[in-house]
């Protein structure tokens, strides 16, 4: 008996063929299974961009439908674009899987837990506030508390960070002024949410440096974590507010310390989902135009001056490395600028890790549906910091910063985790505050 | 699939290891050629020998095709279960077992990926010669069935000059060993070399030990240009001549320079009409040096326009970088890639240039040729969009012509990429009827029932057979 097909939709029709074009221009080297972090692992054809192009090949060739066992091989991709960046045809596998799953939430819908969290939490801003809130209050309770942190997931493996009770967006002002230099600070989640000292060390220095700041309150999530699962809806939902809270203020820069926040402003909600004929291209392409990671507008344009890091602090010199984030050195090409800012902090050892673009495995919500997985792709990034004999992992994004975290609580003793611009602050004020505080 | 047969499968490899679902299967019906696709029944992932024993044998019994796989980076369909049946997936099997520095060989499993092998015998300096394009991707397994090539073909060979022994599942479903460890080995057919670049059709390797070299620790390279580019194929020939033996001698044509410029800029120069690189290797500092010497005056001599010599190391990899960026270059300008292999006698190489200009002027295409001009392997690349029919039928055209033009300048259909499916249709151009039915008989006294990788390499005369042998 033949089973009723799944009919795609006219816009899913488009979509799928505006996927095929991009997937016609892969010559199926096959050269991505020699990057690809989840393929290096799984050692599966599935789970490589080689493989994701004929799956969506076999979609347009009608040799295969929406199933839920597609849906989960189109999952199993961390959205690092390190294959896109080593394709030799230049094929965008990072928009092609991204496509794909808006395709397929089109046809099969949203899961009701993924339903759930993105439509009602995710989406209304009051309703993630407070979600957030009751998190916090309850985590004692939930999770087993340990140094530093909370065990979650069914087999409590992974440690996450505390959550914060109040959203860290309420607690600073809206404006700061200052001379001419003036800046929008985009915060993203992480900070809002987790690590209060982090948005603080930004304001302190950029004020320091005497630059205007302007704190839009009514930015929301970037919304990547919407578009990794497939939900267009959500993830215009949130594109269309931020670029509303942004658009027209007048300021040179749009400042991020969270590098997926800022790939996700930057060119994710044009490539995405605002192209030429949408209503909001031009405010987008304003907004994506002025842009800037935290570090790179330090180091470039407000030109920060070297600071010591007393030794007392850390009782020794620290070694210091750095993680370059996928949505960063990949997805933007941005490698120097941390590194030029991290040498304005005098008073460590900076030592460059192995293969410091590697992927640490996060990828979002790939680390908590595929933890098993992402866990031996960090354990491999863990094993490269080890070998520096590093006392301070570095990275530039949240979601880096969650993942090596959890990497650094189960693979080595006493790293620290932090941000560039959390050390250069510790340097500055000579005071060690962690997000404990 | 039957029930028993599916069983059986999931008795000897289990669930993890055996793909059923079709979204995997997807995965597994193509490979790196351009052309037809298959979606098998099952994909076999085995661990050891022992479950490939029992594979080939139930395939064997149950009347089962069956076809080896490794990377998939095959250029020619060789790994395309063309038929249906199964996969045989060997990139479980990946370990290096054995490096031996006093016999200097390497054991490996046929999983390996090329690059790892190399990486792991340079940490002993040695060597492993073979490097095809793909080998940061392919594995040993295919490169022996394939019997690969790559850049160092003219000083080093290519994969069969490094194959000593193999030990592997012949169709019938015997574990055996061919070959030995030795330097020297007369005992017997030299069944590795038939084995070597069977492209699948005759067992199942599982276990190879593989020949190593010191590594040489110097090198010299050179770049130069040319207005004629039969003053580049002169210099090839007069190097060869002149008795240096290159590590690597390269050609890259007017096409591909520009298109490599248009990508990245590299500083190459847009307006000649072809380039050489030549590179030179070897255990002592004076070795190389002196041969890129005599390098300089045989281009000179050829009217080469640009000569540049690389100072160090950074220089050397800079020279490097724009051939190694070629295909990549070419593969952006439109969707469809097809590389092809022609291989003629070095000597014929401008010649065949000529050729492939004329190819690509009569039937309004885009070739972009480069490739081991040292060793007479040319790398024409079509430039194509698969959804123009005009233009595919024009493509069909010109590479009739262009087997028929190495042909009878003397050369072979395929250097370094096999026959698979994609070129067994020009088989007759190069091989006479008697020539095939000595491949046939052998076929059919290893595997009578053909079950091991069908419909490749000659397989027009075999299907039928098949038939009759099934309907008896």
């Amino acid at each position: 008996m033949k089973k009723k097909k799944k009919r795609f939709s006219q816009n899913s029709l488009k979509l799928l063929d505006e996927i095929y074009e991009e997937t016609l221009k892969c010559m199926k080297c096959g050269l991505c299974r020699s990057v690809c972090p989840v393929f290096l692992e799984t050692q599966l054809e599935p789970n490589v961009a080689r493989g994701k192009i004929a799956l969506v090949q076999a979609l347009k060739e009608g040799d295969l439908e929406v199933t839920k066992i597609l849906e989960d091989r189109l999952s199993r991709c961390l959205l690092c674009g390190t294959c896109a960046m080593n394709c030799p045809s230049g094929v965008r596998v990072d928009l092609i899987v991204a496509k794909a799953r808006v395709l397929a939430q089109s046809v099969r819908g949203l899961s009701p837990i993924k339903w759930f969290l993105l439509r009602i939490f995710l989406k209304n801003r009051w309703v993630f506030k407070l979600g957030v809130k009751i998190g916090a209050i309850l985590q004692p309770v939930l999770f087993s508390r340990r140094k530093e942190g909370f065990e979650i997931g069914l087999s409590q493996k992974r440690v996450v960070m505390p959550l914060k009770k109040d959203r860290f967006l309420d607690l600073c002002q809206d404006t700061i002024e200052a001379n001419k230099k003036k800046v929008a600070i985009f915060f993203g989640c992480t900070i809002n949410f987790i690590l209060h000292h982090l948005g603080k060390s930004m304001i302190e220095i950029l004020k320091s440096k005497n630059v205007s700041i302007i704190i839009p309150k009514s930015q929301v999530c970037c919304g990547l974590v919407a578009e990794s699962q497939g939900d267009e809806e959500t993830f215009r939902k949130l594109a269309e507010e931020n670029i509303d809270a942004f658009y027209g203020l007048s300021v040179d820069y749009i400042v991020f310390a969270c590098a997926t926040c800022y790939y996700t402003f930057k060119k994710a909600y044009l490539e995405m989902l605002f192209d030429e004929k949408d209503p909001y291209f031009e405010k987008a392409n304003w907004v994506a135009k002025r842009c800037i990671d935290i570090t790179e507008y330090l180091v470039n344009v407000a030109s920060v001056e070297d600071v010591y890091l007393d030794e007392n602090i850390f009782h020794k010199v620290p070694k210091v490395t750095y993680h370059d984030p996928c949505h960063m050195a990949k997805g933007l090409g941005i490698k120097d600028a941390p590194r030029r800012f991290i040498e304005r902090i005098k008073g460590i050892e900076f030592l460059e890790m192995e293969e410091p673009d590697r992927c640490c495995g996060g990828g979002g919500s790939f680390s908590l549906k595929y933890y098993d997985i992402s866990l031996s792709i960090l354990k491999k990034k863990m094993e490269n910091v080890k070998k520096t004999k590093a006392d301070i992992l570095l990275t530039t994004c949240s979601g880096c910063y969650n993942q090596l975290f959890d990497g650094a609580k189960k693979f080595s003793d006493n790293l620290l985790v932090m941000h560039p611009v959390e050390l250069y602050y510790i340097a500055w004020s000579g005071k060690y505050e962690s997000f404990r505080d | 699939m039957k029930r028993s047969v599916k069983n059986r499968l999931l008795e000897i490899f289990g669930k993890e290891n055996l793909l059923l679902n079709k979204e995997d299967l997807i995965c597994y019906a193509y490979d790196g050629s351009f052309g037809e696709k298959r979606i098998p029944d099952f994909v076999a992932k085995p661990k050891s020998y022992e479950q490939i024993v029992d594979l080939v044998r139930l395939c064997n019994e149950e009347r089962i095709y069956l076809t080896t796989r490794g990377a998939g980076t095959n250029l020619s369909g060789g790994s395309v279960p063309i038929c249906g049946g199964g996969v045989l997936l060997l990139t479980g099997m990946d370990k290096i077992k054995e490096i031996n520095r006093d016999d200097l060989y390497v054991v490996c499993e046929p999983g390996v990926v090329t690059a790892n092998l190399q990486a792991e015998v340079e940490k002993f300096d040695l060597f492993y010669p073979p490097d095809p394009a793909s080998m940061s991707v392919s594995t040993i397994g295919g490169n022996v069935a394939e019997n690969a090539g790559g850049l160092r073909g003219l000083k080093y060979g290519v994969t069969k000059d490094y194959v000593m022994e193999i030990k592997l599942v012949t169709p019938y479903g015997d574990y055996v060993r061919v070959g030995a460890k030795t330097v020297k080995c007369v005992t017997g057919y030299d069944i590795v070399g038939l084995m070597v670049g069977s492209e699948g059709t005759l067992g199942v390797f599982c276990e190879m030990t593989l020949k190593l070299l010191p590594k040489p620790k110097f090198h010299a390279s050179l770049v130069a240009t040319f207005e004629d580019i039969k003053d580049a194929g002169l210099a090839v020939a007069e190097i060869i001549r002149e008795k240096i033996v290159p590590a690597t001698l390269e050609i890259m044509d007017n096409f591909t320079i520009k298109a490599v410029e248009d990508y990245k800029s590299f500083g190459l120069p847009r307006d000649v009409a072809a380039l050489i690189l030549v590179e030179c290797d070897g255990y002592h500092t004076d070795v190389p040096r002196a041969e890129m010497e005599k390098v300089l005056q045989v281009c000179m001599r050829t009217r080469a326009k640009d000569i540049n010599i690389a100072k160090n190391e950074a220089e050397r990899d800079s020279l490097w970088a724009g051939r190694r960026a070629a295909l990549s270059a070419l593969s952006r300008i439109k969707p469809t890639v097809v590389l092809e292999d022609v291989t003629v006698p070095r000597s014929k190489v401008p010649e065949m240039l000529k050729k492939i200009e004329e190819i690509s002027k009569k039937y309004n295409l885009l070739i972009g040729t480069f490739g081991h001009a040292g060793d007479g392997n040319l790398h024409p690349t079509f430039l194509l969009d698969a959804r123009d029919e005009a233009e595919m039928k024009n493509f069909e055209k010109a590479a009739d012509e262009l087997f028929e033009a190495a042909i009878e300048l003397g050369g072979t259909l395929s250097g370094e990429h096999g026959i698979g499916i994609s070129k067994s249709k020009f088989l007759s151009l190069e091989l006479s009827k008697k020539d095939i039915e000595i491949y046939k008989r052998i076929k059919k006294a290893l595997d009578p029932n053909m079950i091991l990788n069908p419909k490749k390499i000659f397989f027009q005369g075999l299907e039928k057979e098949k038939k009759e042998i099934q309907s008896k």
